[in-house]
C-alpha cells in the first residue's frame, strides 16, 4: 500500500492537507491560524490497519519521512491488534524516519460535547488550551449542521479560556472503504488528526471504565503508541464509569446545557436513541433537571429498548437507581438486565449443546452475507 | 501503614536488605557481587497493594527516599487497581523523594525455566546480560531443591553468555499475611525485585497473551508504571500464546532440556498435574522430541484432569490440535471443554433463572467461609 503526493493547498479560510493512501486522496481541513505537521506521522497513523487487513507492506513516499518512534510503535500496535484479530495481518513499513518536530503550542482534548469528551474537557481543563472538534469522522453533516454545532461547541469552550480547532475531513469513507468498523478505527483515526496539528499533548476521551476494558480500536495500551517525540497522545478518563462522569458534568451548568449525545443530531438530544437513554436515566435518577433533554420516558417505554449493545451502562445505571432509591426505575432496568441475560443464555445453549444451529438459521433468514459485518477489533465470536 | 528501620547486613555469600512494612520485617538476599539500590522503591512497590487493602496511608520513612516518577506512577496504579476492585481503596503516600540513580549495567529477565520466562529468555537473548531467579515468591521450597535449579538453570544461562543471580525473599509470607493473591501481587512483587537491583531494564514474562488478558496483578497495562527513573519495567511476550511459546522453546535444544513448569517441584516435571500437561501436549502437537517429561497420558487419563482453572490453554491446545491434524487429541481436548463450557452454562441458568438457588445451597452444604479467599485483581463474581 502506497501513501504518495502530499499536498498542501491554501483555501479560503482553510489548510488543505492531503496525500494518495491506496489511490484514494484522503484530506484534512485546518483552520488558517494553526501551524501543520509536514511530516507522514497522521497519514502513517490512518493506513497502518487497512494494510494491516490487506497483508500489504506499506510504502511511505520518501518525501514525507515518519518519525522513528512512531515507527517502533507501529511494530507494538502490529503485534496487539494482530493478537486481537489475526485477520490484520502483521506487515512491513518502509519509510525514511526523522524526528518529529514541535507544530503548535498547548495541550488539547478531542470534544464532541458528548459524556466521554466532555467528561475529559472538565478534568483537564487546567491542562488544555485548545479542543478539537472533527467532521466527517464519524459520520457526513449537512454544513449547516456542523456550522451550528461549531458555534455552540466555541462559545461553550470559550467560557473556560479555551479555542476551539474545527477539523474537516474526508475519512469517513476513506475507513469504509475498507469495511473496518469505526470502533476498530477510533484510535488511528484521531491520532492522525493530533499527529498533523502536532500540539504538545493530545487528550482521547474514553468510553470505557478500566473495568470493562475490551479489545477496541482506541484502547489505553494502544492509544500511547500513536505518539511521536513530540506528540503525546493519553487516553484519558478509564477511571470513571460513564454514570461518575455524568455527576462530574452535571457540577458545571454550563457543561450540562451544552450536553449533546444523540445519535440522530448533533445538535439536539432526541430523548428516544438508546444514547440519549443511558444519559438520561442517571440524570433523572440524580434529580438533574436542568439537562438539554426531553422528559425521561414513561417506565413501560425503557423496558421495551433493546440495551443489547449496552450491557454496562445498563448495569452501571441499575446500580445508580439502587443508590439513589429510585425502586421503580431500579425494577425496571433489572427486567431489562434480565431479558439481556436470558437471551444470552439461549445463545449460550444454541452454541454448545446444538452447535449454533439457531444462529446459522436466523443469519440465513436474514440474508446477511458474512462478509457484510464490519472488521472490528476482534472477530466475531460466530 | 508505615515503612521503617532499613536495614542491610552482611552473610557469607549475601546481603540482605530489609525493612519493617507494617511490623514484619520483609528481606532479599542478593549475592555479595551485585551492588543494590538503598532507596524506598523497592519496599513502596511491595507495601502498595497492602496498604490500599487496609485503606491507610502509606508512610516510608524520610531516610528512604523514593522516585518521584514512581511515586507519580502509583497514582495511576492506584487508579487502576481501584477501578478492577474497589476493595483496593485510593490512599495518600507520604515520602522524600529523591530520582532513582543507575546500579547496575545491562538489563536482565525473571527466570524460573517455566514456559513463559524461557520463551522471554530466547526471545531477548540479545539484549538481556541477566537473569533473576527467586526464591520465597510462590513458595518456600527446601534450600537443597533450590539449589539445584539454581546450578541447572546456571548452567543453562551461560551457555548463552548469561549470568544468573538468585535472589532469596521472605515475601511469601508477607502478601500472605494479607490475603492477597499471587495473582494480584505478581507485578509489584517482581518490580520490587527489579528496583533493588536497579538494571537499567528488566523483563517481566508475561502469561497471558494480548486476546486474553484480564485484570491482573502483572498486566501490560500496570507493570511499565512500576518503573523508576533508571528502571524501565517491560511486560514482555504478549504477542504470543501459550502454545506459539511453547513451540519457540521447543526449537531451541537446551531451552526445551531446561524446561521445568511443574506444580507440584521445582526441578522434575511430574507429567500429571494441569500444567505439565497442558506443555506436554502442545509438546506431543508440535512434535517435539527429547522433553523433560514423562510419556503423555492416555485419552482416557486426559478425561480425567480437572482442566477447569486451565480453559484458556485448553482452547488454545485445542486450535493447535486442530493445526496440527491430530483428530484423536483434538476430540479428547474439545470434549473437556466442552464439559467446562456446560458447567459455566449450567452456573449461568441458575444465575439467571434460579436466582443463584444452587449456588447458595452447595455453599452452604459445603460450609465454606467467603472471607477465607484470597483477594484477587477483580472482586468475585459472586
Amino acid at each position: 500500500m502506497l501513501i504518495k503526493n502530499w499536498d498542501f493547498a491554501e483555501q479560503e479560510n482553510t489548510w488543505e492537507v492531503s496525500a494518495d493512501i491506496d489511490g484514494f486522496r484522503l484530506w484534512y481541513r485546518v483552520p488558517k491560524t494553526y501551524a501543520v505537521s509536514r511530516s507522514g506521522d497522521p497519514f502513517l497513523a490512518v493506513a497502518l490497519l487497512p494494510a494491516m487487513l490487506k497483508g500489504e507492506g506499506l510504502e511511505m513516499d520518501p518525501g514525507l519521512p515518519v518519525s522513528p518512534k512512531l515507527l517502533g510503535n507501529a511494530y507494538l500496535l502490529q503485534e496487539i491488534h494482530h493478537s486481537w484479530n489475526p485477520v490484520l495481518k502483521r506487515i512491513s513499513i518502509q519509510a525514511r524516519t526523522e524526528p518529529a518536530l514541535p507544530v503548535n503550542a498547548g495541550a488539547f482534548s478531542f470534544f464532541s460535547g458528548g459524556v466521554d469528551s466532555m467528561f475529559t474537557f472538565l478534568k483537564r481543563r487546567q491542562d488544555i488550551s485548545h479542543a478539537v472538534f472533527i467532521h466527517g469522522f464519524d459520520f457526513f453533516l449537512d454544513q449547516r449542521d456542523f456550522q451550528t454545532a461549531v458555534a455552540r461547541n466555541a462559545a461553550f469552550v470559550q467560557d473556560f479560556g479555551k479555542t476551539l480547532i474545527p477539523i474537516e475531513t474526508n475519512y469517513h469513507p476513506f475507513s469504509y472503504r475498507y469495511n473496518l468498523s469505526r470502533s476498530l478505527t477510533q484510535g488511528g483515526g484521531l491520532s492522525s488528526i493530533a499527529l498533523l496539528l502536532g500540539f504538545s499533548r493530545v487528550y482521547v476521551p474514553a468510553s470505557d471504565h478500566y473495568s470493562h476494558l475490551a479489545p477496541l480500536g482506541s484502547h489505553p495500551l494502544t492509544d500511547p503508541l500513536y505518539s511521536n517525540e513530540c506528540v503525546e497522545i493519553i487516553h484519558d478518563g478509564v477511571e470513571a464509569r460513564r454514570v461518575d462522569k455524568v455527576i462530574a458534568i452535571a457540577e458545571y451548568a454550563s457543561a450540562l446545557a451544552n450536553l449533546t449525545v444523540c445519535y440522530n443530531d448533533m445538535n439536539k438530544n432526541c430523548g428516544t436513541c438508546i444514547k440519549c437513554l443511558r444519559t438520561m436515566i442517571p440524570l433523572s435518577a440524580l434529580k438533574i433537571g436542568s439537562a438539554p433533554f426531553p422528559p425521561l420516558p414513561p417506565l413501560k417505554v425503557i423496558r421495551r429498548v433493546d440495551w443489547s449493545h449496552e450491557p454496562n451502562f445498563l448495569k452501571q445505571n441499575i446500580e445508580l437507581a439502587l443508590r439513589t432509591g429510585h425502586r421503580e426505575l431500579a425494577d425496571t432496568l433489572s427486567a431489562c438486565q434480565r431479558k439481556y441475560d436470558r437471551r444470552q443464555i439461549i445463545n449460550d445453549v444454541d452454541r454448545i449443546l446444538l452447535g449454533g444451529i439457531f444462529n446459522r438459521a436466523c443469519r440465513r433468514l436474514s440474508k446477511t452475507p458474512a462478509e457484510a459485518r464490519r472488521i472490528k477489533a476482534t472477530p466475531p465470536k460466530d | 501503614m508505615k515503612i521503617t528501620n532499613w536495614q542491610t547486613t552482611e552473610n557469607e555469600e549475601t546481603k540482605e536488605i530489609s525493612a519493617d512494612i507494617d511490623g514484619f520485617r520483609l528481606w532479599y538476599r542478593l549475592p555479595k557481587a551485585h551492588p543494590f539500590s538503598r532507596s524506598g522503591d523497592p519496599f513502596l512497590s511491595i507495601a502498595l497493594l497492602p496498604a490500599m487493602l487496609k485503606g491507610e496511608a502509606l508512610e516510608i520513612d524520610p531516610s528512604l527516599p523514593v522516585s518521584p516518577k514512581l511515586l507519580g506512577n502509583t497514582a495511576l496504579l492506584q487508579e487502576v487497581h481501584h477501578a478492577w476492585n474497589p476493595l483496593l481503596k485510593m490512599i495518600p503516600i507520604r515520602a522524600k523523594t529523591a530520582p532513582a540513580e543507575p546500579i547496575n549495567n545491562g538489563a536482565f529477565s525473571f527466570f524460573s525455566g517455566g514456559v513463559d520466562s524461557t520463551y522471554t529468555f530466547l526471545k531477548r537473548q540479545q539484549e538481556i546480560s541477566h537473569v533473576v531467579f527467586i526464591h520465597g515468591f510462590d513458595f518456600l521450597l527446601d534450600p537443597e531443591l533450590f539449589q539445584r535449579a539454581v546450578s541447572r538453570n546456571t548452567s543453562f544461562v551461560r551457555g548463552f553468555g548469561k549470568i544468573l543471580i538468585p535472589v532469596e525473599t521472605n515475601y511469601f509470607r508477607f502478601s500472605y499475611l494479607h490475603n492477597l493473591s499471587r495473582t494480584l501481587t505478581q507485578g509489584s512483587a517482581l518490580a520490587s525485585v527489579a528496583l533493588l537491583l536497579g538494571f537499567p531494564r528488566a523483563y517481566l514474562p508475561t502469561s497471558l497473551s494480548y486476546n486474553e488478558i484480564v485484570p491482573s496483578g502483572s498486566h501490560p497495562l500496570i507493570d511499565p508504571f512500576w518503573s523508576n527513573e533508571s528502571v524501565q519495567i517491560v511486560h514482555d511476550g504478549a504477542e504470543a500464546q501459550r502454545v506459539d511459546k511453547v513451540s519457540r522453546v521447543a526449537e531451541n535444544e537446551s531451552a526445551l532440556a531446561n524446561l521445568r513448569v511443574c506444580f507440584k517441584d521445582m526441578n522434575v516435571n511430574c507429567g500429571k498435574c494441569a500444567k505439565c500437561l497442558r506443555t506436554m501436549i502442545s509438546l506431543e502437537l508440535v512434535g517435539a522430541s527429547a522433553v523433560p517429561f514423562p510419556v503423555l497420558s492416555t485419552p482416557k487419563a486426559l478425561r480425567r484432569v480437572n482442566w477447569r482453572m486451565e480453559p484458556i490453554y485448553l482452547k488454545e491446545n485445542v486450535e493447535l490440535a486442530l493445526r496440527c491434524g491430530n483428530k484423536k487429541l483434538r476430540r479428547t481436548l474439545l470434549a473437556e471443554m466442552r464439559k467446562i463450557e456446560r458447567l459455566q452454562l449450567l452456573k449461568d441458568v441458575d444465575r439467571v433463572l434460579l436466582g443463584g438457588l444452587i449456588k447458595r445451597a452447595r455453599r452452604k452444604i459445603s460450609k465454606a467461609n467467603p472471607e477465607a479467599r484470597w483477594i484477587t485483581a477483580a472482586p468475585p463474581k459472586d
